[in-house]
């Protein structure tokens, strides 16, 4: 019979009542061995960094340095679970973004669930919707996980296996997803492929020019580089511009 | 309520018509029976002869309602109304006269039948007639223009109820809205404590319940009085502090004739929320928040006062921190604007160390006569 794992936690929580509770839900599972707690980032950075623990349960409305500011300090390569009492666009945030969550109080069935999925391995259930423009995206912005919002990406292009997110004011952000999964997922008022491997967003284009051989050059705001799109794909963009 | 009344105002429209139409005739009819009573011979006949004149006329003009009735219905082009008027008071002269021959001429000496044929031309109908035309013309005036005015009125009072109706429902939009943060944290403070220190977990339950209940409060129609508006908002206080626990400070300061004066109900709550919201992010620990309210000579002058500065730095939030900010406080000035049209002030003083809100209400109203 295969040893069950047991998972070492780490709770990052400002309040110590809501700290409490969290680990005396925690405290019922056999798996899980709380190893630590921390009521702030700074503690929370030495915690993580001396016990190296499986997985954080990561408050996200701190006071002070907030839980993402946690994840840009150190690069934690194991499971962050995020809880929030509340909190519509986080929670919109978080099932787009197919990262985990809990909503406080936390109740012991989804806690189940929740550990359920990370011995079993799998990743929490993408919302199989459509992106909305409004929507926001977490990615890596430079060295930082952020909160990216639509309405900022200009366009996206394709790197190997990953494809590179430019941004307005100029930051970039890498994220492991194809040309493809994209074009799925945009909202496709929006954004546009131009390319096998560019797709743009229409609020920012500037100017389209004929370029040679029925290619055509299309000038973007913020962008120094103007992207070519291919004859192939000039037929459809040329529907969705008009 | 008024929506028993199929159809407000027209029943009284009508009875306002026959009141003036009887009374109106009546007083004609006597006016003009006293002067021809003055005359020196009046016979019983010739009395009625007179008299056949204004039932002919009073039934005249009830009938002319119709097709006055139609034209106003129909009417394009308002300038033709006096013209419409015109003509239709030159017609229905001309059958009141024409009826009143009906009726008298059977009655008639041969004498006045001679007289009355012999004379018989344009300019003597026009004469024995002057009367009955700007009579029907004034009549005509008078009906329309009450009737204009009865319209007018009604109007004024459909559209300012209406405004009314519309306020409500902005007011009822604007009501305090139960943050859910506060609610979802308060519950899980209340579920820790329910083995640490079970006595607390029940007096936190209760407060819990006492704040809600209030918050649903039908809202627009209630005003408290700023001690009961305090106590609720002192129930506030104890709930985050439990849960903050020695984080959170709360002074109050108030003068004790303030205390009776009256206010929208929870109008403070927005501002309590940010002070500690904002000032849980950007003051150091602890957090002190101070609640002021003094008489002042302008007025009430109500404080909120947290330590901490206007609004922390968010980047790496999803939601907007301004966004909730400024939407509560825009609702709150919403509610003092319908509640204090003549005069309220609202200042935020955003001090290097402290944030400071302040509502002056002057000449607000007192509940009940002095203590």
């Amino acid at each position: 019979m295969e040893e069950s794992k047991r998972y070492r936690v780490v709770v990052v929580e400002d309040e110590r009542l809501a700290r409490k509770d969290l680990i005396d839900i925690l405290s019922g599972f056999d798996c899980i061995e709380v190893t630590g707690e921390a009521a702030d980032v700074t503690e929370a950075v030495e915690c993580i960094r001396s016990l190296m623990p499986d997985i954080v349960f990561l408050d996200i409305q701190m006071p002070g340095e907030s839980g993402f500011d946690l994840l840009e300090k150190i690069n934690f390569p194991g499971h962050v679970v995020f809880v929030t009492a509340f909190d519509e666009y986080a929670i919109r945030a978080f099932e787009v973004n197919a990262l985990d969550y809990l909503l406080k109080p936390v109740s012991r069935q989804r806690m189940q669930l929740t550990i359920d999925r990370i011995s079993s391995g799998g990743e929490p259930e993408k919302v199989k919707k459509e992106l909305k423009y409004e929507d926001r995206l977490f990615m890596m912005v430079g060295h930082q996980m952020r909160f990216v919002k639509m309405a900022d990406i200009i366009c996206i292009q394709a790197v190997g296996d990953y494809s590179k997110v430019t941004l307005k004011g100029s930051n970039a952000g890498l994220v492991l997803k194809t040309m493809a999964e994209w074009e799925k997922r945009l909202p496709p008022g929006f954004f546009i492929r131009v390319h096998k491997s560019a797709i743009i967003n229409m609020e920012f284009v500037e100017r389209v020019d004929q370029w040679m051989n029925y290619t055509y050059r299309i000038c973007l705001k913020d962008m120094k580089e103007p992207m070519i799109m291919s004859r192939r794909y000039a037929r459809q963009v040329k529907d969705k511009l008009g | 309520m008024e929506n028993n009344r199929v159809k407000p105002g027209i029943s009284s429209k009508n009875a306002l018509f026959w009141i003036l139409q009887c009374t109106g005739w009546c007083l004609y009819y006597l006016n003009d029976l006293y002067l021809f009573t003055g005359y020196a011979n009046y016979t019983p006949k010739s009395l009625v002869l007179f008299s056949v004149t204004f039932p002919v006329g009073f039934g005249l003009t009830v009938l002319l309602r119709y097709p006055y009735r139609h034209l106003q219905a129909r009417l394009r082009i308002v300038a033709l109304l006096p013209l419409y008027i015109l003509l239709a008071s030159v017609i229905t002269a001309i059958l009141w006269y024409i009826i009143d021959l009906l009726f008298s001429m059977p009655f008639w000496d041969q004498p006045t039948y001679d007289d009355w044929i012999k004379n018989l031309s344009f300019r003597t109908l026009v004469r024995r007639n002057y009367l009955h035309f700007p009579i029907i013309l004034l009549w005509s005036a008078f009906y329309f223009g009450i009737k204009f005015w009865w319209e007018r009125n009604e109007h004024k009072e459909l559209a300012e109820r209406a405004l009314v109706l519309a306020q409500q429902a902005r007011m009822r939009m604007l009501r305090y809205q139960l943050n859910p943060h506060f609610l979802f944290n308060s519950l899980t403070g209340i579920r820790a404590l329910v083995l640490e220190n079970p006595s607390k977990a029940r007096d936190m339950i209760a407060d819990l319940s006492e704040f809600l209940r209030y918050s649903l409060l039908p809202e627009c129609e209630t005003n408290t009085t700023l001690t009961q508006e305090l106590e609720i908002i002192s129930l506030y206080f104890d709930i985050e502090k439990t849960r903050f626990e020695e984080k959170l400070q709360v002074t109050y300061d108030i003068d004790r004739e303030a205390g009776s004066f009256q206010l929208p109900a929870l109008i403070l709550q927005p501002f309590i929320e940010n002070a500690i919201k904002y000032g849980m992010k950007t003051s150091r620990m602890p957090l002190m928040v101070h609640i002021s309210a003094q008489i002042t000579r302008n007025g009430i002058l109500i404080g909120i006062r947290n330590s901490g500065t206007w609004s922390g730095d968010d980047r790496t939030t999803v939601n907007e921190t301004c966004e909730g900010m400024g939407k509560g406080i825009e609702n709150a000035r919403m509610r003092l604007e319908n509640a204090y049209p003549a005069g309220y002030s609202l200042e935020i003083t955003k001090a290097s160390d402290h944030v400071m809100v302040q509502i002056l209400i002057s000449n607000p109203s007192r509940n009940g006569v002095s203590s």
